[in-house]
């Protein structure tokens, strides 16, 4: 049994092996990025039910996790510019915090990557494949490679950032107000 | 500390419980395989160490070591070279290490010694992708080449040709994933100063699920039935055994390797001779195997 007892140790050494946290932007600097003309961003966290979060999975097509969604009024002379949102949703080993700008209408104006440490696929991050989800709306599939492009080896990452954004997007059907 | 900071600072108390990336091709089971391949132009090495213990009778000890190297030809289409070889530590006295006493197998074995075996050559094709279609994919062919008898470290010559369907199905986002593999296995062997050439044909099917219960930590469990037909040479093929193992896995995933711990003990088996009742095959197997996968992506 020595043989056995050799091959317990080396993963007990992982346990204790040190974390990481690697934060892109912060909220803040998000904020100025997705709304430039914003004078203020009033927080307008959202508080779901049970019901509202079945609600939103049944349209979205993947579950709600929170309960408190972080949410801001982004504000110009008192008039809504849109809603500003920080999210997590799950990546390979960790989840993914991302913020998403999203405009009154109920359109995606933008989405930054705030906390993501996968080591294939940091593309999420660039502005090439963040700009493909500008513009969406719930009329849009969000399907990866149909009209979101995929990253190969970060595939998981692509689809859930991709479903997280269309998730927001039923929530802010659902959840907050047109103006 | 405004309101933007402290979300912020509170969704990095999350993260900072845990904290790294995504290896496509990594392995969160020891035995049971997942669809997705290496993106192009990637690599990764591997060393797998799998302990096998413990016979019928005797002392019995096997480790199975392999060196590999993986590369992403494309996005969907892997490649993989490995080396292999075997440490065996056996006292198997006159009554043999398995079958009946007074007709044993594994008589008179003893040695204690690492030899390097040969080499195997892989190739991996995901037709498709578990996160975009849904259902991931993958064909799998490996072709070995032995000097060395894995289970009695005895000399010869022997050629393997493996292939795999790889079916893997996530749940909750990715945080949960089920694992099939259907294998084949048709082999040939033949000792260093026999004039026979035995064959076998081994399917398999394996199954497993492995949960992410923490960041870049999974929890699995998984198992596999195997049977075994063989010709020893002499013309004509026969069912040799079955057998089924089972059993818990620990996956750890970091930044840019990973890690994953199987225990498999054998549940089930063919008894290797009629004279033994003991509902486990303990010849070509043995009581229980322990896997140690480390993978390191470059």
């Amino acid at each position: 049994m020595r043989p056995l007892a050799s091959l317990l140790m080396i993963p007990a050494a992982f346990v204790v092996a040190p974390s990481y946290a690697v934060e892109y932007m912060s909220v803040e600097q998000a904020q100025r990025a997705l709304f430039p003309d914003a004078e203020r961003f009033v927080p307008a966290p959202v508080l779901m039910t049970e019901a509202q979060r079945d609600a939103i999975e049944d349209k979205a097509g993947v579950k709600q996790r929170w309960e408190k969604q972080d949410v801001w009024r982004a504000e110009k002379g008192g008039k809504l510019l849109g809603w500003f949102v920080v999210d997590n949703v799950v990546g390979k080993h960790e989840f993914i915090t991302y913020a998403a700008a999203l405009l009154p209408e109920g359109k995606v104006s933008g989405v930054e990557i705030l906390i993501f440490k996968e080591t294939h696929g940091d593309q999420v991050r660039e502005a090439g494949w963040r700009k493909t989800l500008e513009g969406k709306t719930l009329a849009d599939p969000f399907k990866l490679d149909k009209d979101v492009p995929n990253i190969s080896g970060a595939t998981l990452s692509c689809r859930n950032v991709m479903m997280g954004v269309k998730r927001l997007l039923v929530l802010q059907q659902l959840a907050l107000p047109a103006s | 500390m405004n309101f933007a900071h402290r979300t912020l600072t509170s969704g990095l108390s999350v993260l900072v419980l845990s904290a790294s990336p995504l290896l496509a091709d990594e392995n969160l089971l020891g035995y049971t395989a997942g669809a997705e391949t290496l993106p192009k132009g990637a690599s990764e090495a591997y060393l797998w160490i799998t302990h096998h213990g413990d016979k019928r009778r005797g002392d019995y000890s096997m480790q199975e070591v392999r060196a590999e190297y993986e590369y992403g030809f494309t996005d969907r289409l892997s490649g993989a070279f490995y080396l292999n070889g075997y440490r065996h530590d056996v006292n198997c006295d006159s009554t043999g290490c398995a079958g009946p006493e007074d007709d044993g197998e594994f008589v008179d074995l003893h040695i204690n010694k690492f030899q390097l075996s040969g080499f195997s050559v892989e190739a991996k094709n995901m037709l498709l992708s578990p996160y975009k279609d849904d259902l991931g994919l993958a064909l799998y062919g490996e072709f070995t080449y032995a000097g060395v008898d894995s289970i009695t470290g005895e000399k010869g010559t022997g050629f393997e040709l493996e292939g795999k369907i790889i079916l893997q199905k996530p749940y909750m986002d990715g945080q949960l994933q089920w694992l099939n593999n259907i294998e084949i296995e048709a082999e040939s062997w033949k000792g260093n100063g026999s004039d026979l050439t035995e064959y076998a044909i081994a399917p398999r099917f394996r199954s497993g699920l492995a949960y992410r219960f923490a960041p870049n930590w999974f929890i699995g469990a998984e198992g596999w039935i195997d049977a075994e037909v063989l010709n020893p040479g002499e013309g004509s093929w026969e069912f040799d055994h079955w057998d089924v193992f089972a059993g818990p896995s620990l996956h750890y995933g970091g930044k840019d390797w990973w890690a994953t711990l199987t225990y498999a003990p054998q549940l089930a088996g063919s008894d290797e001779s009629d004279g033994n009742n003991t509902g486990r095959h303990l010849a070509d197997h043995e009581k229980y195997e322990v896997r140690l996968k480390i993978g390191y992506n470059f």
